[in-house]
């Protein structure tokens, strides 16, 4: 499999696209504290085509001046889907990136094949709380978003000390998922729309996601009609970095059921 | 030079193992610190030395903005200016600042000043700050949007002083169909807006177009280091095509006078230390939200923390060396205060007499040692008025 990454431009946005694999389009929203290629993407590429944009405003991707609210970000990959074509593309995303997903979901899905959800922000719950992660230093940092936050991958993403060279790349990404997410991660009323979600839908959560309560994916499992729930054991927020393997397993198989 | 006195109002009876307790004075520093019944005199206390300011000849008084913090206890500066406003007589009430990004309606400001200066027959200072990161938190609004709310507010401020109403404001977070300001303030065009900073680039640049005054804040940071900002709002006045005016140039900082050096450190060190570890305490998660500031300002500040952290002060020397505060006999605060003004070029000099938690009798001892002894003899340096007056000649 050979990974290609190109900036294409939807409507005056510089995009970097990642893009790897071949078979059904699978468009993957990425988190805000991995802008890359990943295992997780070699992984689903053996089967899917993989396309990785990365978001407005994120080292690599222009715009972030236009956006101001979450439906910026519906339109935005509304624009990419059409400027690349994609038909019925499988919309995965995870944490701000599932949260994106939804939004877009509970608008149009059916343009899309399936919806895999991971650990996504976005729903207000009562009685269960998102951790404010702006206000936690960098090893309440790691504590929230890793089971193991003693990890050398935890340190890498969230170091201590940022290295010279990947400063502004991290200042950025903080910047545009505080415009998103500060303080209250979420739309009050992405809930009460989750029954628009037609299509077939996944919802995966980290055991330990110590960011977004485990409970939040139930309530994607009773609101969402055609709805699956996995809890993947021992995992923390952002199972796509600490656990590919058993996510892409659960992602695999449940695409190849359906 | 022109003299104004600085209040903090600080919280001055936080426990003795403060900082080994708690991680920040502000924002989630437990409130049950609090005790309205010490609060009652404390405020009263504050406000009489500001009083007593206006009675020693000082051009002014200045008052500020925090919102839940030890720091400072004056989560309105407004309301603390209408407390003097009938209280003093001549001086004028400097509010430094109003956080405008932190309102919904700036007008709001607007009108509260526009009182204030009707009131006081056109005695008010108006400061506009973006105020400091932790302030965001505490009022949930998005960081991001700081430096576009700050300068959108300011503008539709000075709209409403200066034009006739009703007018509309369109804007991008402001959008009012109404602007009709009752009252209008009583200097024309407006009160004078000093800028407070602490060294942001963008927001000297700004100050620079604007031709305001930039007040470098009393933070703890070396003199080398607030020197740079003076200096660099200076090249910024000079590619505007102008040179600043001394009064353009405010220094904040902490003074202290007693009859010797030696008794002034004594008396005063120990409140410096409540100041510098225990009100100062704020994670740096706190200070520098995202977008808080320009990505380059933000990566230089971080920088400039690590190297100015006031919790990494550690001895008396290295405050004195650093040029951190100036305290000691009057001819001491005289000398060093000129040696300053000249290296820095400042006319406005704002003096903080009430770091940390100096007691009252001792903070108005020193304010009464200073304006009597340090302040007639550094009147002529670095005076606009002056130099004018020369040029006349």
């Amino acid at each position: 499999m050979t990974v290609r990454n190109a900036t294409i431009a939807v409507r005056g946005r510089d995009i970097l696209i990642w893009r790897g694999g071949a078979g059904h389009p699978l468009l993957f929203l990425h988190d805000p504290w991995t802008y890359g290629w990943l295992p997780i993407h070699a992984r689903l590429a053996t089967r899917y085509d993989v396309i990785l944009p990365i978001h407005p405003g994120f080292s690599g991707s222009s715009g972030f001046e236009e956006l101001d609210r979450m439906e910026d970000l519906v339109f935005h990959y509304l624009d990419l889907i059409e400027v690349m074509g994609l038909k019925r593309p499988i919309l995965m995303g995870a944490s701000l990136g599932g949260w994106i997903a939804t939004e877009f979901a509970v608008r149009y899905a059916e343009m899309l094949r399936a919806l895999i959800p991971v650990d996504p922000l976005g729903l207000y719950v009562p009685g269960a709380p998102t951790t404010d992660v702006f206000q936690l230093n960098p090893a309440q940092t790691r504590a929230a978003l890793f089971a193991d936050a003693t990890a050398p991958l935890a340190h890498e993403l969230v170091p201590d000390t940022p290295p010279p060279e990947s400063i502004e790349a991290m200042l950025k990404a903080r910047q545009v998922f505080a415009r998103f997410a500060w303080q209250f991660p979420d739309n009050p009323k992405l809930v009460s729309y989750l029954y628009r979600i037609k299509c077939p839908t996944l919802t995966v959560w980290g055991e330990l996601d110590g960011v977004v309560p485990v409970s939040h994916g139930r309530v994607y499992q009773a609101e969402v009609s055609d709805a699956a729930f996995t809890v993947l054991p021992g995992c923390g927020h952002l199972p796509h970095v600490e656990q590919p393997e058993a996510l892409a397993n659960t992602v695999l198989q449940y695409l190849e059921r359906r | 030079m022109r003299f104004f006195c600085f209040h903090l109002m600080p919280w001055a009876y936080l426990p003795e193992d403060f900082a080994q307790r708690y991680d920040s004075a502000w924002v989630t520093c437990p409130n049950s610190l609090y005790d309205p019944e010490l609060g009652h005199p404390l405020y009263n206390r504050y406000l009489d030395e500001l009083e007593l300011a206006d009675q020693l000849g000082f051009e002014g008084v200045c008052v500020n903005e925090h919102h839940q913090n030890a720091y400072g206890n004056m989560p309105s500066p407004n309301i603390m200016a209408a407390c003097l406003a009938r209280r003093t007589q001549q001086a004028k009430l400097v509010i430094l600042g109003n956080v405008l990004p932190l309102y919904d309606h700036p007008q709001r400001v607007a009108e509260e000043l526009a009182m204030l200066d009707v009131i006081t027959k056109g005695r008010v200072i108006s400061g506009m700050v973006v105020g400091t990161g932790m302030e965001y938190f505490s009022y949930n609004i998005n960081p991001t949007y700081a430096r576009e709310r700050f300068h959108e507010a300011h503008d539709l401020i000075i709209k409403a002083w200066t034009s006739d109403g009703p007018f509309a404001w369109e804007g991008k977070h402001y959008r009012f169909r109404y602007i009709n300001l009752w009252p209008k303030p009583y200097q024309k065009p407006h009160p004078p807006i000093w800028i407070p900073g602490s060294g942001s680039p963008e927001t000297m640049q700004w100050v620079a177009q604007q031709r305001y005054t930039y007040m470098v804040l009393p933070t703890l940071a070396p003199f080398e280091l607030r020197r740079q900002s003076a200096e660099y709002f200076r090249e910024c006045c000079e590619k505007g095509g102008y040179a600043a005016r001394y009064e353009q140039i405010g220094w904040g900082i902490g003074v202290y006078v007693a009859e010797t050096d030696e008794q002034a450190r004594r008396e005063y060190e120990p409140h410096f230390w409540y100041y510098a570890r225990n009100l100062l305490k704020t994670p740096p998660q706190l200070s520098l939200p995202p977008g808080h500031t320009s990505l380059a300002t933000t990566v230089g500040m971080a920088e400039r923390r690590r190297r100015s952290r006031p919790s990494s002060l550690a001895t008396w020397a290295e405050v004195e060396r650093g040029g951190y505060v100036v305290v000691g006999s009057p001819e001491t605060v005289r000398q060093r205060l000129e040696d300053y003004a000249k290296r820095v070029g400042f006319g406005v000099l704002v003096a903080n007499f009430s770091v940390g938690n100096v007691p009252s009798e001792l903070t108005q001892r020193s304010m009464t040692l200073f304006a009597q002894q340090v302040m007639p003899k550094l009147r002529p340096v670095n005076s606009d008025a002056s130099t004018v007056a020369a040029a006349g000649r």
